[in-house]
């Protein structure tokens, strides 16, 4: 689970939505115009029309590397063996053994805590969803439903747009066309039959 | 008339990027710090649309980078002085370290370090956000149009319906203007028969 700084979406007075994700790992920003989204993530930023965006079943989830936990934990390996080299101390018998014990307990409790921090820092499960022009990177955070939920609404609202006849289209691409967005939702039944009926026509 | 030979060369860091324009085409090459270099030739009707640039923001490494050099040094130090005490040599550490930190986060926007991508299918054209950025930019805009408007003659070898589509296409670009559209549409229909059409149809619709 990411730790996401919740921001409230910023609605505008000509229907522009702009939605933060913010995290100490990086998030993205998600502008969402009327025909497009402007997508600012941590390494790329572009735009993708809303009917070019995938659908859910095409999504994909993946996560950050926990590269960063685990060289803190080498890192304080090396730390604890350099120290215990370093120490000219004879520790022989029991009390000795007792030292030894409390050192190496309170090196594991601190190298825990230390590492459990990085990883919570840095840990990030998000899901990918792609497009034409890269991957759109939601954080799995408490925004990250909502903003599945307003790229999808988005993206019929782009494929209800490609419903209109396109004069570029043959008769039978259009027909092809209607019969795609019907599978995906976009236009009803009934929407579907009329607008076959005036392409026939 | 043919469009002049211009040549741009941007730096950004350790990365030198070339851009030779040519009347038909364009040369890009990139040449980094190990004296790789790649590169690519382009045609400029195979850029992309203003809307599909992209901006790359490559990692940032100055943090990671202090971090690499500290940490090894602090144990460095603990092992080489054995009798100095291991907690004010570990607090200079590091208080060294969050220097190093604060330096190289105040660094990492003194370089120009985001480029402009511009996708063709040959690779991907960098260019780097800095003054000639949008000389460049405009100027490839410019060439692109140019060649697109070339482009604007009815192939009669290729399907009329794809024929159609481009026109559709060039017609979105702002190459061609509606009515251009509209009359070249008209114009390859009329080569396609009827019969075909609606065989066409019957077929999409089972």
């Amino acid at each position: 689970m990411a730790r996401c700084i919740r921001m409230e979406p910023a609605v505008y007075s000509d229907g522009l939505t702009i939605v933060s994700q913010r995290s100490i790992a990086g998030g993205a920003t998600f502008r969402f115009n009327e025909r497009h989204l402007d997508y600012f993530g941590r390494e790329w930023d572009f735009k993708a029309k809303y009917e070019e965006i995938v659908g859910p079943a095409h999504y994909r989830r993946s996560k950050t590397p926990d590269r960063p936990a685990t060289l803190a934990l080498m890192y304080l390996s090396g730390l604890a063996v350099v120290l215990l080299l370093r120490d000219h101390q004879p520790h022989y018998g029991p009390e000795g053994w007792h030292w030894f014990m409390r050192a190496v307990g309170g090196f594991i409790a601190v190298a825990v805590a230390i590492c459990a921090t990085i990883r919570y820092a840095t840990h990030q499960e998000y899901t990918l969803v792609p497009t034409r022009s890269g991957n759109i990177v939601v954080v799995k955070g408490k925004q990250h439903d909502a903003i599945i939920a307003k790229l999808q609404a988005c993206r019929l609202d782009g494929l209800r747009r490609l419903a209109a006849p396109n004069s570029a289209n043959s008769p039978g691409e259009e027909l092809a066309k209607l019969k795609w967005l019907r599978d995906e939702g976009a236009i009803s039944d009934a929407d579907f039959q009329q607008r076959c009926a005036a392409v026939a026509t | 008339m043919d469009a002049p030979i211009v040549r741009f060369k941007q730096r950004n860091v350790l990365t030198k990027l070339g851009l030779t324009l040519h009347p038909d085409y364009a040369e890009f090459y990139v040449s980094g710090t190990r004296g790789n270099s790649t590169g690519f030739n382009f045609r400029y009707e195979m850029l992309p649309n203003a809307f599909d640039y992209r901006t790359h923001r490559p990692k940032d490494l100055f943090v990671t980078f202090s971090l690499m050099i500290v940490a090894p040094l602090s144990l460095f130090e603990l092992a080489i002085h054995p009798r100095d005490s291991a907690f004010s040599l570990l607090g200079f550490m590091v208080f060294f370290g969050a220097v190093m930190c604060a330096i190289g986060y105040g660094l990492r926007r003194m370089p120009k370090r985001e480029y402009t991508v511009l996708a063709t299918p040959a690779g991907r054209l960098l260019i780097a956000q800095d003054r000639q950025h949008d000389a460049i930019v405009t100027e490839l805009q410019s060439r692109r149009t140019a060649a697109l408007k070339r482009a604007a003659v009815i192939n009669p070898l290729e399907q009329p319906w794809r024929e159609v589509k481009k026109f559709k296409w060039l017609s979105d670009e702002g190459i061609i203007s509606e009515d251009d559209y509209q009359g070249y549409r008209a114009l390859i229909l009329a080569s396609v028969e009827p019969a075909t059409e609606k065989a066409l149809d019957h077929g999409a619709l089972h």
